[in-house]
């Protein structure tokens, strides 16, 4: 699911369901606009707190911007290609609890 | 994230930014005055975050103008003019108008506490589009073409390298 879909979990008993997000930079427009959502609305349109979620998309941020200046300095375009396919997926966890 | 791709580009400016304002959204920010021991240590290390990204989001754009710069129908035009600022000052009157299309919905921070800030940091950061700011929040929203869309709503251009030749003038320089 791409983010910022709108969604929700149903089940039918009391359960511990585990998920993972994904941060990937094909989709980073639609978790920027997550993120002013979820800014705006507080938190009426999530169920958990991602503490460490910024800091994940600043290490993408900062990657991308450091081997932009180490594209400049060597203009080594194959590095570049490289390290950009090694930053494009950050994985963090997340368990959420749903009960009646 | 290529930013010498039009694409790159665009996605590296929208994270850029996000970082860059998402410290307002940050309800910490408004109550720093009342946040336990716990809570403001975690907030002062997203602060120390945020200004080293902030930091280095401007080198890269210091960067960026010296090496590249923007071809709209043929014509060469400076980054920081045509979208370093515009797309900041997008996503700023954006989040202002949505802010005040939800009211009271999110009850961390108010519409008058997000627009002050939002102009404190274009003081100190961005003093170009503190009055286009102030100017587009109080436009109707139906005027602001870029308020209703996820793309990027500038024309299309491609990245080139400047030129080494002096006598290229570019528009904005």
């Amino acid at each position: 699911m791409k983010p910022n879909t709108p969604h929700y979990v149903l089940t039918a008993d009391n359960s511990i369901t585990y998920g993972k997000h994904f941060y990937t930079t094909c989709n980073i427009k639609e978790t920027c606009w997550g993120i002013y959502h979820c800014g705006i609305m507080d938190d009426a349109v999530t169920n958990t707190d991602h503490l460490n979620a910024l800091q994940f998309l600043r290490r993408i941020f900062i990657m991308s911007l450091q081997e932009y200046e180490n594209l400049i300095q060597s203009s080594d375009s194959c590095k570049f290609l490289l390290a950009f396919v090694c930053s494009d997926l950050m994985v963090f966890e997340t368990r959420c609890s749903y009960s009646d | 994230m290529d930013p010498v791709t039009e694409q790159g580009l665009i996605d590296l400016v929208s994270l850029g930014n996000t970082l860059e304002l998402s410290l307002y959204l940050n309800w910490c920010y408004y109550v720093k005055n009342k946040l336990s021991q716990e809570d403001l240590h975690r907030f002062n290390l997203e602060c120390a975050e945020w200004r080293h990204t902030l930091g280095a989001y401007k080198q890269f754009q210091d960067l960026y103008c010296k090496h590249h710069c923007l071809k709209i129908d043929n014509g060469l035009h400076h980054p920081n003019m045509h979208i370093f600022q515009p797309s900041i000052l997008f996503h700023a009157v954006s989040l202002y108008k949505y802010k005040q299309r939800m009211g009271a919905f999110g009850s961390n921070f108010n519409l008058d506490q997000l627009k002050s800030s939002f102009i404190t940091h274009f003081q100190e950061f961005h003093p170009l589009i503190v009055n286009p700011f102030k100017q587009d929040i109080n436009r109707p929203s139906d005027e602001l073409h870029y308020i209703h869309t996820f793309e990027w709503p500038g024309p299309s251009f491609s990245v080139v390298s400047v030129p080494d030749t002096e006598d290229i003038e570019m528009a904005g320089r």
